[in-house]
């Protein structure tokens, strides 16, 4: 069942990152000859990593084999996760055709939105860790670091405190904010604080006879206590297990009862700022001479989050303030002939502008039952200028320790549509990452 | 009967969002000490935590020479968010091994 949903997911992505062409960006047979080598080039590459951690992928979609690329009259607009582009394709980078004309790759036609680092879910236990998320167009690398404390507000409620700090940086940039959460951070280096605050209610201590008793009556042999049934040792896990061995799972949630009140509540505050900068080459619109804009984005924010009773599904919401700059749109212009050949640029031409972003989000996350697959959805609206977006992280792999690492991840906007992507290294549970 | 001053240490992977745990219902910070009452009282060790499917947290005590007094690994049970357990256990007067 959880590999035929994985397949099922798998084929998904794979029609989504089927080329698709886009007719606006005249080149000339040079230029789409370079552009289509370094296409297949990263294609092919991309599509081994691939077919080396998936072999159920191998010549499906993207990765079927084929002797030729290049549209006769179209950039290909690929599927080409930056971390394999080639260090002359990297921000700022500029790829000479043979004909003397330029293009900033960073602006290239088939680098086009931005995915966000999974780094920025508001839910941490204050472990360090590296993470680096590469979607359709770009990369993002991170590390974070903090530090968690506990707390009792109550004879049944306790509570678990993080502060932590993030430090996040685009491994390559194209566009103007993250595809799912609109924060306008996508081309710049970060520093992030997250203060959170987890609050549950409703914890039991079962005394030894409860244990016994529960023991008894489930049919389960003393042994599962331990050595010692008079000094029980034993937890949710192992008795799920022994339950399910003999059949039983149904009374697994009399296990869960003896440690936790069955309406309890579980809920989570928190608040972050988030500083950043950037610097992006654009094009002076008069002269179409190159120049670059540094720049310091900032945001800051809060979210509150809770599982209904009952569920293991968590819901939250948020509202994030972000001061950004938006990149121009990616295009092609030439100078007025005068005569001589004529050489085009194509790229943003003026400095990015300066925006504002007052963010609403809603936020579900969950785990398909018997299916192996986390779910996460997150929606994104933007009060000031009317612009949505949509970011699904689906957790397919899990790493050694049996936890989901890694999947596919798809993002949308009201403005620029689809993008689509791989991440690893991100380990799920419901309440973040 | 005596007592013995057990420091707790809390070892937790990536996936344990947060935890708690108490002994003989005192509640516990990982790196914290406490007098707990040697042989023949019998402590209990209880602990909670909120994560991912197969997520672990692993708790230990040890006295000041450095003797474990109590180990116990536990995980987040399969399709579920929650985890919990107990142990119950005797210190003897020397060490426990």
């Amino acid at each position: 069942m959880a590999n035929q949903s994985r397949g099922i997911a798998l084929a998904v992505l794979l029609f989504m990152l089927t080329p698709i062409t886009h007719a606006e960006y005249a080149l000339t047979d040079a230029q789409r000859a370079e552009v289509s080598t370094m296409i297949e080039a990263a294609r092919l590459s991309w599509c081994a990593d691939i077919e080396a951690a998936l072999p159920e992928a191998r010549g499906r979609g993207p990765c079927v084999k084929v002797s030729k690329i290049a549209t006769p009259d179209a950039v290909v607009s690929a599927p080409v996760p930056n971390r394999i582009v080639p260090k002359a394709m990297q921000p700022g980078a500029t790829q000479q055709f043979s004909d003397g004309t330029s293009i900033s790759q960073a602006q290239n036609a088939f680098l086009g939105h931005t995915g966000q680092t999974v780094l920025d879910d508001p839910v941490d236990n204050g472990k360090p860790r590296f993470e680096l998320t590469t979607t359709t167009t770009s990369s993002r690398a991170g590390i974070r670091w903090g530090k968690s404390y506990i707390g009792s507000d109550g004879p049944d409620e306790k509570s678990f405190t993080t502060l932590s700090g993030t430090l996040s940086t685009p491994v390559s940039k194209t566009g103007d904010s993250n595809i799912a959460t609109l924060d306008g951070f996508a081309n710049a280096s970060t520093f992030a604080l997250n203060l959170t605050r987890f609050n549950m209610t409703g914890f039991k201590s079962p005394s030894a006879k409860q244990l016994q008793d529960f023991v008894a009556r489930a049919g389960l042999p003393p042994s599962v206590l331990g050595s010692d049934p008079n000094l029980p040792d034993v937890d949710l896990d192992k008795l799920q297990d022994e339950l399910r061995k003999i059949g039983k799972l149904s009374m697994y949630s009399g296990a869960e009862d003896l440690y936790f009140r069955g309406n309890s509540l579980r809920w989570t505050y928190g608040a972050n700022i988030t500083a950043g900068y950037e610097s992006d080459d654009y094009f002076k619109a008069s002269t179409l001479t190159p120049d670059t804009k540094k720049s310091t984005p900032w945001s800051a924010g809060g979210y509150a989050g809770f599982f209904p009773r009952g569920s293991d599904i968590y819901l939250s919401t948020g509202f994030d303030f972000a001061h950004s700059y938006k990149v121009a749109k990616v295009r092609t212009d030439c100078p007025s002939s005068t005569g001589s050949p004529v050489v085009c640029v194509t790229g943003s031409f003026g400095p990015p502008s300066e925006t504002d972003k007052h963010l609403l989000w809603l936020a579900a996350r969950g785990e398909l039952a018997d299916t192996g697959i986390g779910l996460g959805i997150k929606i994104t609206h933007d009060l000031k200028d009317g612009e949505s977006g949509v970011d699904l992280p689906i957790y397919l792999f899990r790493d050694d320790k049996h936890l989901l690492n890694g999947g596919i991840r798809v993002g949308w906007t009201n403005t620029d549509h689809f993008a689509a992507g791989l991440f690893v290294g991100s380990s799920f549970d419901v309440t973040g990452n | 009967m005596g007592t013995k001053r057990i420091k707790f240490t809390v070892i937790k992977d990536d996936g344990v969002k947060a935890y708690w745990f108490a002994v003989d219902n005192q509640d516990v910070t990982s790196g914290q000490s406490v007098d707990l009452p040697t042989a023949p009282v019998e402590n209990v060790l209880v602990w909670w935590m909120l994560g991912a499917e197969g997520a672990t947290i692993a708790i230990s005590g040890a006295d000041p020479a450095g003797n474990v007094v109590i180990t116990r690994k536990s995980a987040v049970p399969q399709n579920r968010t929650r985890g919990a357990g107990s142990k119950y256990f005797v210190i003897k007067d020397g060490a426990n091994g």
